[in-house]
């Protein structure tokens, strides 16, 4: 091993146990210790989105002077990037809020709901094409449990949901408790999954068996 | 009850570094028989092809935050960006690796960087590969939607932290090519599993570095993931039983 992969691996160790250690054992200057280092930790993914940020613009900076098809939409963004975050700056250092809940309002919320509008449209096709591509039963659950709940959300004629009402409870509720156990027990096998998987990750990393961190 | 969750957490994060110690010493030389998941086995199929037909392959790592929500997806996201890297570095165009965090995006630079030196062809790696594509979700995917265009991408990997906007992700990368999908969200997971040929569900997101053969460890923590898992099933069910037995008499 080089004395810089060890020098590494020791840092991540020392500094990952001593931040678990904090959450764990019931002594505050432990517990100061710990969230001092988060704050540094904090700080320093500040400066990495700074540095990804300008990474970002070089790029589409290259690549509209590479003059390749697409050039124009790179200018756009960095212009737009720049600006904003500019605007922004001393709109908040001179207590202007107004141009940033202004900018907020009218450019980045009607971008982001074009956007969410387009998943919907993705989604939908991705549903339409699911049977294309897979036939196994797990599509077919999958587009049976997503028709239930869209039929679930139709408004129903007034006639049908009060006879529905008014049935015998028992169904209903065998009914719900079916779909709600199934739904329910295989959300939290899932999670169960999820978390051990979770930790296990983390685990690895602070054991230093996976070091995404050396070069 | 509350105050008695941390010493749990605790212990069962001492039983679990265990079990991973014993299964990685082991194991030594010998790899396990997984389960078979259609999603992995397509991954390195998907980068020699792109290799041959000098394509790039897109790692999309998602909207998490190394410090914050989703590092654990971000952490699953480079271990196998390892495997596709080195896979990938007979290539003349290395793997693209797109993120909505500047952490994420640094390290994925060392990732690459690290498996390129090991592989003797540095020369090759750009920093610019491991790329910061938008801030936010809605930022994240206009950038990552866009890359499989403008980067000649043949085969785009989902693997990370993401909500629905995954779908806009699977659905242009299957423009250009194949997609695998992995995510934690579960509207995520739902919109992966619409949208994509091969997706993969829940923690197998987290299995990624075993099937791939990343290394020992990540297999042997799968197998404690699975002892632990069996425990849980277990305590779930006798929990079931003596309840009911409780209230029957």
């Amino acid at each position: 091993m080089r004395v810089r992969t060890v020098l590494s691996v020791g840092i991540a160790l020392f500094f990952g146990l001593l931040t678990l250690a904090g959450y764990f054992i019931p002594f505050k200057p432990l517990a100061n210790l710990s969230g001092g280092l988060l704050y540094i930790a904090v700080f320093l993914s500040s400066i990495a989105m700074w540095v990804g940020a300008f990474n970002l613009s070089r790029i589409h900076i290259r690549k509209a002077a590479s003059g390749k098809p697409g050039g124009g939409y790179s200018l756009v963004l960095f212009f737009s990037l720049w600006i904003t975050f500019l605007v922004v700056f001393f709109s908040l250092r001179w207590n202007q809020d107004a141009v940033t809940i202004w900018i907020v309002r009218n450019i980045q919320l009607p971008l982001e709901a074009s956007l969410s509008a387009l998943v919907v449209f993705a989604l939908l096709v991705g549903g339409v094409r699911l049977l294309h591509r897979r036939r196994d039963l797990m599509a077919y659950c999958f587009l049976g449990a997503a028709l239930i709940v869209l039929f679930a959300a139709i408004p129903l004629p007034r006639g049908w949901l009060e006879e529905w009402l008014k049935g015998p409870d028992y169904y209903r509720q065998m009914l719900a408790s079916i779909f709600l156990s199934v739904a329910s027990g295989g959300g939290r096998g899932i999670l169960l999954g999820m978390a051990l998987g979770a930790a296990a990750t983390g685990l690895r990393i602070l054991m230093g068996m996976d070091r995404p961190y050396e070069r | 009850m509350e105050t008695y969750y941390p010493w749990v957490a605790f212990f069962l994060a001492i039983i679990l570094a265990g079990l991973i110690l014993i299964f990685t010493m082991v194991m030594r030389g010998r790899w396990p028989v997984l389960r078979h998941l259609p999603g992995y086995d397509e991954v390195t199929s998907d980068v020699g092809a792109s290799v041959e037909a000098g394509t790039r392959v897109h790692v999309a790592l998602g909207e998490g935050q190394i410090i914050g929500p989703g590092a654990d997806a971000e952490l699953a996201g480079l271990s196998a960006l390892v495997r596709v890297a080195q896979a990938a570095s007979i290539s003349d165009r290395p793997p693209v690796v797109t993120s909505s965090d500047g952490l994420t995006s640094l390290l994925s630079q060392d990732v690459m960087y690290s498996t390129y030196r090991q592989m003797r062809v540095e020369e090759r790696f750009d920093h610019d590969l491991g790329r910061l594509a938008g801030l936010g979700p809605a930022g994240y995917a206009a950038g990552a939607m866009i890359t499989p265009s403008a980067e000649k991408v043949s085969a785009t990997f989902v693997i990370g932290a993401m909500g629905a906007e995954a779908a806009l992700i699977a659905d242009t990368g299957a423009q250009h090519g194949t997609v695998i999908a992995a995510v934690t969200d579960p509207v995520g997971q739902a919109a992966v599993f619409a949208t994509t040929d091969h997706p993969l569900v829940g923690e197998e997101l987290f299995a990624a570095g075993a099937y791939l053969k990343v290394s020992h460890a990540h297999a042997a923590s799968l197998q404690a993931q699975d002892v632990l898992r069996w425990i849980a099933i277990a305590v779930i069910l006798l929990g079931a039983v003596v309840s009911t037995v409780l209230r029957l008499f």
